[in-house]
Formats: structure tokens, C-alpha cells, sequence
């Protein structure tokens, strides 16, 4: 029985002193999952939303990046708006995208804890602009469409093309 | 008018078609659609009046997300030129055929000067070589997207041409590479040297829109027919004139065909001909 307790006694105390020290490094260093994106693939200029799961203690202030880019290149005026702390560890934040030409973005975090800085650019996730044929906001449309068809009127236009040069061509044969 | 200038003015609307999405402030708002191109262009470019279908496509499976729309819409489109012209599209319509158009003139001139590029288009691994566009559309238009997220657009030749060069000089400073832009760089060098040393290269090997459209050369509606009866053989439509390096006397709709007419105009019988069906 002595020895029983004993033993959980020093389970107990290397338990505690496991749990204690993971305590330490998650106060040391904060980190998050995933940067959840909404909606998944916005429009170009249109304003998106993000939310995040961050551990660690006395996280005072979270910041989301956003860089927007296209083809090779991306431009480098950052944006950096500051998140809320809605409840728990989640963190909340918009973003209004400003390049009409962007084709993609990428967004990281900075945190804020024990009035340190961490960068975590190494973590940044790439999302998508919307190539979107029906509602003509496609990466090369202009946002302004709404009508459920740009983009295919253009496919009945080169029909109409089409068929007008048969009835042409038969017309020409007699 | 011959049907080397009727090509020639087809391709520059295309051209200009392709881009009118630039703004003038006050005058034009620019032309931006919700259209797919049905030919090799990038909605990188400042004034692209359309999307790419290559991305449209890659996003459409993007980690096996399955956006139906997408993938249909760019597939939809081109299958409809396909069963119409087959490549002619590439003949008549692609601005980047319209720049090999100028090249190959060049790679004409070099493949007579160096024996070793006459040799190299003669090579009998040659006709595997074109398979390559094949793997290059499956492979990075389709696959990597699914799998490991990477995507053809990101490192393509000619989004570097129409795109980063162009936006990098009218913003000059304004922008940073990205982490494709260097490996895109490299990749942008070797579209270079390929068009021109050889004639239509990123036609006839990697083309992923040529791939796409190849197989309707089978059964599209216009087609490049080839009198056999008559043909003398003299080989003048396939050595001297044919851009894509047909067998032209023997071929029986082939998937390489673009529809330019170049051996049409060559063949000193008339036995070659346009058909419709």
C-alpha cells in the first residue's frame, strides 16, 4: 500500500512537472493551427474575413497579414490589420483587398505576447481569388456583371458568328 | 487576298481582342469578361479581357476541392472550338502562335545555318517529344493541383511574358518576387531559346491548351485533306512549308495539324486542300 502511494506520488510529480514545463514553452511561444479564410476563394476588392485558433499565454495583440499578388510577382504594400479576440483563443479580423488585378494571396500572422513580436511568415497560407463564370467576376472579369451569364453570351455570339458564315457560304454555293 | 495575310489579320484581332481590358481613365473603361479564353493566354496581363483556362481548370481541383463549374466552363469552351476547327485555333487565333508566327521565321533561318537543329527535328525520338504536352496538362494543369497544390500557371512562360514582365515595367519598384518568380524566370528563358530554335516549339512539345484541343483534329468539322491519288510526293508542303513538321502527304487528320494552310499555299499541285464536312 506504502508502496503504492509512493509510486503515485512521483507519477504525480512528473506529471506535473511534464505539464508545468509544456506550460512554459506554450507561454514562451505562441502559435495557431490554421488561418480559416472566408469565403474560401473571395472576388478581387472585396472585403474577406479571417479566423484563427492561437495558443499561448498573454497573447496580447494578433495582427493578420495579407499579400496580394499576381503571376510571378506580388505587391508590396501589405496589408496588416489588427484581430479581436471574439472568444477563447479564436481571433477575428477583416481585410478589404485593394488590387484589381491580384490572382492570389498569401496571409500569415504577427502575435503579440509578453510584449514580444513573433513573425510567422514561414507559416503563411496561399489562398485564391475567385474565378467565378456566373456571376462575371471571373479573374479577368470586373465584379460589376450580376446577371448569371457573362461568359456565355459570348459563347452565343460565336455561334451566331458561326452559323451567319454557313448561311453565307450556302447562299454564295447557289 | 491570300491565305497567308487572311491569317495574319485573323491573328492580330485575336490579338487585340485578347486585350482590351486596359483602362484609359475617362475614355475607355476597359472590356473585362467572364470569359475563358479558348486559346494559350494569361489574365495575369493588365489588360487581359479574360481568364485563363489553365486556371480556371487547376483551381477548379485545387487540392480535390471539385469546383464542377470551373472545370467544365474552360473545357466546355474549348471543346466547342475543338469540334469545330480542331487546332485551327492555334493557327488562326492564339497570341502566342501569333509571336511563334515571328519567331519561326527565325528558327527557320537558324535550322538551315546549324545541322545540328536540322538533325534534332529529324531525330527519331522526335515524335515522342510531342507527347510531352500531354503530360504537361495532365500532369501540372490536373494532378499537382490535386495532390500537392501546385499549380502549371504558377511557373508559366508565357504568364511571365504577358503578365510579370509587363505589370514589373509599369509599376516599376512596386512589387516583390514571389517564391515561383525565379524558377518561373528560368523556365521563361528556355520558352525563349525553344521558340526560336524551333519552328512552333511550344506548340508541337508543350503546349497544354494544344493538348487539350489535339484530339478534336479527329473529328472536328474543318479539316486539312491531302489528295493522295494525285500527290506527286515532292514534299515541299512537309520539308519547306508545313510549320509544325508533319509528314503532310501522309497524314490523316493528325492531332498536330494547326489548320495554317502553309502547305496549302506550297503544293505545287492544288492537292491540298480546307474540307468541311
Amino acid at each position: 500500500m506504502k508502496k503504492t502511494l509512493k509510486n503515485a506520488l512521483v507519477i504525480t510529480l512528473v506529471a506535473g512537472l511534464c505539464l508545468s514545463f509544456s506550460g512554459i514553452v506554450a507561454a514562451v511561444d505562441p502559435s495557431y493551427e490554421e488561418i480559416i479564410v472566408s469565403p474560401a476563394e473571395p472576388p478581387r476588392l472585396s472585403e474577406v474575413s479571417f479566423s484563427v485558433d492561437v495558443t499561448g499565454e498573454n497573447i496580447e495583440e494578433v495582427r493578420v497579414i495579407v499579400e496580394e499578388c499576381t503571376a510571378q510577382i506580388c505587391y508590396p504594400d501589405l496589408r496588416n490589420e489588427s484581430m479581436t479576440n471574439t472568444q477563447g483563443n479564436t481571433w477575428e479580423g477583416t481585410v478589404t483587398l485593394i488590387h484589381d488585378d491580384a490572382i492570389y494571396c498569401t496571409t500569415w500572422l504577427v502575435i503579440k505576447s509578453d510584449g514580444t513580436w513573433y513573425n510567422f511568415k514561414d507559416l503563411r497560407k496561399e489562398f485564391n481569388l475567385s474565378i467565378d463564370t456566373g456571376n462575371g467576376d471571373t479573374n479577368g472579369g470586373d465584379g460589376n456583371g450580376g446577371d448569371g451569364a457573362p461568359g456565355f453570351e459570348l459563347i452565343l455570339l460565336v455561334i451566331s458568328l458561326v452559323l451567319a458564315l454557313f448561311i453565307y457560304k450556302k447562299k454564295r454555293r447557289r | 487576298m491570300n491565305l497567308r495575310f487572311r491569317r495574319l489579320i485573323s491573328q492580330v484581332v485575336f490579338f487585340f481582342s485578347a486585350n482590351l481590358g486596359f483602362k484609359i481613365e475617362g475614355i475607355f473603361p476597359g472590356l473585362k469578361t467572364g470569359f475563358c479564353y479558348p486559346f494559350f493566354y494569361c489574365h495575369a496581363c493588365p489588360s487581359a479581357t479574360a481568364a485563363c483556362p489553365l486556371r480556371a481548370i487547376e483551381i477548379g481541383v485545387y487540392e480535390g476541392k471539385w469546383n464542377w463549374k470551373l472545370i467544365f466552363y474552360p473545357i466546355l469552351i474549348i471543346s466547342f472550338v475543338g469540334v469545330i476547327s480542331g487546332r485551327g485555333v492555334c493557327g488562326w487565333a492564339c497570341p502566342i502562335g501569333l509571336l511563334q508566327r515571328v519567331t519561326g521565321k527565325v528558327a527557320k533561318k537558324l535550322k538551315k545555318k546549324q545541322p545540328f537543329l536540322k538533325k534534332l527535328g529529324q531525330h527519331r525520338l522526335e515524335p515522342y517529344l510531342r507527347y510531352l504536352k500531354y503530360i504537361v496538362f495532365i500532369g501540372l494543369v490536373v494532378v499537382t493541383p490535386i495532390l500537392v497544390g501546385f499549380m502549371f500557371t504558377d511557373i508559366c512562360p508565357v504568364g511571365y511574358l504577358v503578365g510579370t514582365i509587363p505589370i514589373s515595367i509599369l509599376n516599376p519598384g512596386e512589387f516583390s518576387p514571389n517564391e515561383f518568380f525565379y524558377i518561373a524566370l528560368v523556365i521563361f528563358i528556355l520558352f525563349i531559346v525553344l521558340i526560336f530554335t524551333v519552328e512552333r516549339g511550344w506548340c508541337r512539345y508543350l503546349c497544354p491548351i494544344g493538348a487539350m484541343l489535339a484530339p478534336f483534329n479527329k473529328v472536328s468539322k474543318y479539316q486539312v485533306s491531302v489528295d493522295k491519288d494525285q500527290c506527286i510526293h515532292c514534299n515541299i508542303c512537309s520539308n519547306e512549308a508545313c510549320p509544325m513538321g508533319i509528314d503532310v502527304p501522309n497524314m490523316e487528320r493528325d492531332p498536330e495539324c494547326i489548320l495554317c494552310g502553309k502547305c496549302i499555299e506550297a503544293c505545287p499541285k492544288d492537292v491540298i486542300k480546307f474540307e468541311g464536312r
